[in-house]
């Protein structure tokens, strides 16, 4: 213990720093903290108030300007990261060739760099038109929302998507397209409100609205905030996706003397990339993960050279079928021998067909003792369980709740680290952020779709009605990235829990996007959005998909022999 | 009309100036960006007619000079300088409508004591004003640090007495003094405590001033 003079005059500068300059009031906890930290640095004198300084400036930074009473657990945190990065600059000063290899990133505790958020705890941020600001609900959400959060659903997907268009730089207010109307402007659209079209038939309009059926399932209509409009697709162009009820479009075309929108054009709304999001809305948290110990370039630093990190995802893990448990052991293995995943995400069903709770409970034994064979994985890995469709507790509503722990709380004896998440759940990873969710998209999109886009080429060949069905991935990833949400779908056909709406969204754009769907495995890249299908593990011959966050590379790959021609990783 | 957008900006600025208060008004970001399309449309219009002019003096014959706009015909010469006007105009407007905006957010964070803008505020801000705000927060926060123990934020005048009479609304555990001392402040206690011991904690509404 350093003498009472000494630890007196600590705390006369802790007061003056915190207190007087920051405007902070100061825990007893937290400064006894602090004394302890600073007896440990043991510096000289004239460092300490810098220090405490900094101290106070990170806790500002990381808390905001509202925050007045610093308790000891935040201090700790920022302490934490704080001499984390010391570590790093000393690194990169002290020794430039060291720096990209691995001895310095060793060091790393890469588990620590996963944050795994459920549907359930992410921050619900609602586009208020008329702030021109995302407003923060303070509500709770709950499971069994009040009648007024139904159609709000549908107003929030819409505003969020109506000022991402109208930050595009092809889309301006009709003011200035009055203005200037001297003829250099054709590439510039403005889009009109349903209501104030009326009155004005035989123009050309461009309206942005919901698609929608009403009551009448033989006609299409647009709604947009002021009104309604039928909509004539028959001589349309439409690029490609899925124009599924409830999406959100971009129609061009002639406003008829009957009171139909005569479409001659049909598209989804642009999409925005990430970074255009971040720039515009920077200090937002859309996905309310903890905060990291590593400040943002020193995470960067580290994503780019952990060039052995990777995550791996299997859908349809029939644990019920003896093949499946037999190709588990190998991919294990293989994991245990080889390449030793990050993240190992098991998606279900984990039966092939519903199973009364106990046995479901029998089976995660069974993957328990199996698991146990291969201490590697069970010490290295995150293993994620996602909840299927048919997985208790069951229901098509989405977001899906975890799995219940009384049935697969084995595991838990087992690995190290296991976390049961809803369905779709985000994994965010240094800069990067993965949704994962299981949900047969695929079959839903496309057999909803009021219209399904063929692009300028399909059209005018006219009689193709069909889709080709290597195009469909591309259809789907363009749908879900352009719709920024993961079920662009009326709540009769995929229902939602209302409060929930907001996990479901793709805004800003993740960088990967795993659709686990019962179709043939795809990975497709759109507007720099992966957006993979690893394929059910069961019946399609044990293909999964692999992600490394280092390189942003996606693998599908099969069981059988995976690992061959993969160098061995040594990862801490 | 041309510049009819950009005085929007400027009566938007004039009217918060005159309101005189501690509000910023919402960023018009709209308005703003259609102010920045027109310049590009009439900066487009300008260089076509710069093309023009030196075509029209390229192909003269009698033309001897190299001052290119004094050779130009009258008519060009009146459009590209009522397009430079416009231009000018525009951006001033602009600035103007800017620098009103941050002269708002410099006064508010003094007002604050440096503790940066607080959310609802922060709201109405666009990203560049709120890092803005950010970065003089923490400038102002450092030069409060340079002098000591004098706080520059502090009100002018003197408060009539030192110690006052609290009763706390949200709990605020045990906090650490100036004196050195810790004081406990549960809710729904009553405390006789100085003055600058509390001040943060009563604008947050953890405690309330009991007169």
């Amino acid at each position: 213990m350093s003498g009472p003079c000494t630890s007196a005059a600590v705390r006369r500068t802790m007061h003056r720093v915190f207190s007087r300059q920051y405007g902070l009031t100061l825990h007893m906890d937290a400064v006894a903290y602090l004394e302890s930290v600073f007896h440990g640095l043991d510096l000289p004198d004239d460092e300490i108030a810098p220090t405490l300084d900094l101290v106070a400036q990170t806790f500002r930074r990381h808390h905001g300007p509202t925050a007045t009473v610093v308790a000891q657990p935040d201090l700790a945190l920022i302490v934490q990261r704080l001499q984390n990065n010391t570590v790093a600059r000393q690194g990169a000063d002290g020794d430039d060739a060291m720096d990209e290899t691995t001895g310095d990133i060793d060091e790393v505790a890469y588990a620590a760099l996963v944050h795994i958020v459920s549907a359930v705890t992410m921050p619900r941020w609602r586009y208020a038109h008329d702030a021109k600001a995302f407003v923060r609900d303070p509500h709770v959400p709950s499971l069994l929302a009040d009648a007024p959060s139904k159609p709000r659903v549908h107003s929030d997907r819409f505003d969020l998507l109506r000022q991402r268009i109208l930050r595009n730089p092809h889309f301006r207010p009709a003011a200035v397209a009055a203005a200037s109307a001297t003829g250099q402007t054709d590439r510039m659209f403005s889009l009109t409100s349903i209501a104030s079209m009326r009155g004005c038939e035989n123009e050309q309009f461009i309206l942005f609205g919901m698609l929608s059926r009403l009551d009448d399932d033989a006609k299409a209509f647009l709604e947009d905030m002021s009104g309604v409009v039928e909509l004539d697709l028959s001589r349309a162009t439409i690029s490609r996706g899925f124009y599924t009820e409830t999406c959100i479009v971009v129609v061009d075309g002639v406003y008829t003397e009957d009171r139909v929108f005569q479409v001659s054009a049909m598209a989804m709304p642009p999409p925005e990339t990430k970074e255009m999001t971040i720039e515009a809305f920077g200090q937002l948290d859309f996905l309310g993960a903890p905060p990291d110990v590593y400040d943002e370039w020193h995470l960067a630093r580290i994503e780019k050279n952990a060039t052995g990190v990777c995550m791996m995802v299997l859908s349809d893990v029939f644990l019920d079928q003896p093949n499946v448990m037999s190709a588990l052991r190998k991919f294990l293995t293989a994991c245990n021998d080889h390449i030793t995943p990050l993240v190992l995400v098991l998606c279900g069903n984990f039966t092939s067909t519903p199973s009364p709770p106990a046995v479901v409970r029998d089976l995660f034994a069974q993957l328990a003792a199996l698991l146990s064979a291969f201490p590697v994985v069970c010490a290295a890995t995150t293993l994620v369980l996602i909840p299927g469709p048919h997985d208790p507790p069951g229901g098509p509503v989405m977001p899906r709740m975890p799995l219940p722990k009384s049935l697969t709380g084995k595991l838990a004896t087992v690995v190290s680290c296991v976390v049961w998440v809803t369905a779709p759940c985000r994994i965010k990873y240094c800069s990067q952020e993965i949704v994962i969710v299981r949900d047969n998209l695929m079959a839903k999109l496309f057999r909803n779709a009021v219209a399904v886009g063929r692009g300028p080429t399909g059209a005018a060949a006219g009689a193709a009605d069909e889709v080709a069905p290597h195009e469909l991935p591309y259809h789907l990833a363009r749908t879900l990235v352009d719709q920024a949400h993961l079920c662009p779908l009326p709540v009769h056909v995929a229902p939602v829990a209302w409060d929930l709406d907001h996990a479901l969204r793709l805004y800003p754009a993740p960088d990967v996007v795993v659709v686990a769907d019962r179709a043939e495995p795809f990975h497709e890249q759109y507007e720099g959005v992966h957006v993979v299908n690893p394929g059910p593990f069961a019946s399609n011959g044990f293909g999964f998909a692999i992600y490394e966050p280092a390189t942003k590379e996606v693998k599908l790959r099969y069981v059988r022999s995976w690992w061959t021609g993969w160098r061995r990783i040594e990862r801490r | 009309m041309y510049g009819d957008e950009a005085l929007k900006l400027v009566r938007e600025a004039k009217r918060a100036q005159a309101a005189a208060g501690s509000t910023l008004s919402v960023y018009n970001e709209t308005v703003v960006r259609n102010v920045i399309k027109e310049l590009q449309i009439l900066a487009d219009e300008q260089s076509r007619v710069v093309a023009v002019i030196q075509h029209a003096v390229d192909e003269d014959p009698y033309n001897e000079t190299d001052d290119v706009m004094a050779a130009a015909p009258a008519a060009y010469r009146a459009q590209f300088l009522l397009h430079h006007a416009g231009i000018e105009r525009n951006k001033r407007c602009l600035l103007a409508y800017h620098a009103a905006r941050i002269d708002k957010v410099r006064a508010l964070t003094w007002e604050l004591g440096g503790a940066g803008l607080p959310p609802d505020v922060a709201r109405r801000c666009s990203p560049a004003e709120a890092r803005f705000a950010e970065k003089y927060a923490e400038l102002l926060t450092s030069f409060k640090g340079v002098h000591g123990s004098i706080d520059l934020t502090a009100a002018p005048v003197p408060p009539k007495e030192l110690y006052i009479c609290v009763r706390v609304v949200k709990d605020c555990g045990e906090i650490f003094t100036e004196t050195g001392q810790s004081l406990v402040l549960k809710a729904n206690t009553q405390h006789f405590v100085r003055r600058t011991d509390v001040e943060r904690l009563i604008t947050q509404g953890y405690l309330v001033h009991v007169e």
